[in-house]
């Protein structure tokens, strides 16, 4: 099958011919998912570099296990739940490494999110997105881990509860609690966001 | 009556739930959710792909063995033309080989395609040619010994007379 042709499959039908070793066919997987992984692993560990090599290493795991995929299963879910496995064990990793938290380098001006973003806007509108994006991914690492990865996975990867359920193997009860606990916990480190931007 | 008439649905959007949303002290829950769906994506590098490909050409045997297949083609006709070109060079050098050497300059020994096609007829045995090429280089021997020795000889004048003033 040619290139082209691989555009117009579903995501199923590109792991079927990952398993037959149709490379190009796994080109367009990370075409389609790549963006969607960084920024997935981005939200979750806070940085950058890092959120691009376990991304890659998303990928050699969905490469190399494309075999047990089932065809009934939906694959965002199942690349989400290795994405999700892989970003835990690196968090995991790094408190046993005593790496210092995203918010210290942050302060330290070590790290700014803005060197990586997607610049469209004007250099105003530019620097107000980016400094609201900062506050809030501050805000997200300051969450405990299975606080954050539920509401990065219900509220920016917009996945349903069940898909949540499904992707972090837990209770839909349980995905529930952990959404409406981290919500609340992130409102109260952001409330005062708008201050700034408030003419008195 | 229809207020909303004539507006799209982000101009309705953005007069419903934007302007709203900024307020001091506290963040909506619809403030919320357009925060992080807003957040400002990340840039990932083209290189991508190419990095999963290497990551996965070193853990994944298939495409070491295209490799390893890629390279033993790739020798065999490096092989072959090497072979081929070497054909061709004897056989040019055979050509000039057979040339009367007293009848051509040495300049003439450059082999060019044109020369080589000529074949000169044979009438100098092969030992006339060693001798007539053993005179020449005697020749360049000779001029170099010649050479030396001026240069030689006018260092020596030089030291030997020196300034009057150091006297």
């Amino acid at each position: 099958m040619k290139k082209t042709k691989f555009k117009d499959c579903t995501d199923n039908e590109l792991v079927a011919f990952i398993v037959e070793n149709e490379n190009d066919a796994f080109v367009e997987l990370m075409k389609r998912y790549k963006d969607k992984c960084v920024n997935y692993i981005f939200r979750f560990v806070g940085d950058y570099d890092e959120a691009f090599d376990l991304s890659q290493e998303v990928f050699v795991k969905v490469f190399l296990h494309s075999k047990s995929f089932k065809q009934q299963q939906r694959f965002s879910t199942w690349f989400f739940t290795i994405a999700a496995n892989i970003s835990r064990d690196s968090i995991k990793k790094s408190i046993k490494r005593n790496i210092v938290s995203f918010e210290d380098l942050e302060v330290s001006g070590e790290v700014n999110i803005a060197e990586f973003a997607v610049s469209e806007n004007s250099p105003e509108k530019e620097y107000d997105k980016n400094y609201i994006s900062e506050r809030v991914q501050i805000a997200l690492q300051s969450l405990k881990p299975h606080y954050r990865e539920a509401l990065i996975l219900k509220e920016i990867q917009q996945f349903t509860f069940e898909e949540v359920a499904e992707i972090l193997q837990i209770e839909i009860g349980t995905v529930k609690s952990r959404v409406f606990r981290g919500k609340t916990l992130i409102k109260d480190l952001l409330k005062d966001l708008f201050t700034d931007f408030i003419k008195e | 009556m229809k207020p909303t008439q004539n507006k799209t649905l982000e101009q309705l959007l953005g007069t419903m739930t934007i302007t709203p949303i900024i307020e001091k002290d506290y963040v909506s829950d619809v403030a919320l959710k357009i925060l992080l769906q807003n957040l400002t994506p990340v840039r990932v590098a083209n290189s991508f792909e190419k990095i999963v490909f290497n990551r996965l050409g070193l853990e994944f045997s298939q495409n070491i063995y295209r490799f390893a297949t890629a390279g033993i083609v790739l020798a065999v006709i490096a092989i072959g033309s090497f072979a081929s070109f070497s054909t061709v060079v004897n056989s040019e050098l055979a050509l000039v080989s057979t040339k009367n050497t007293e009848q051509y300059s040495p300049a003439e020994f450059i082999i060019t395609p044109e020369k080589s096609t000529v074949i000169a007829p044979v009438t100098v045995e092969k030992t006339s040619v060693n001798e007539s090429i053993e005179k020449d280089d005697s020749k360049i021997a000779k001029k170099k010994t010649f050479r030396k020795s001026t240069v030689d000889n006018n260092i020596t004048t030089e030291t030997k007379t020196p300034p009057k003033g150091i006297e």
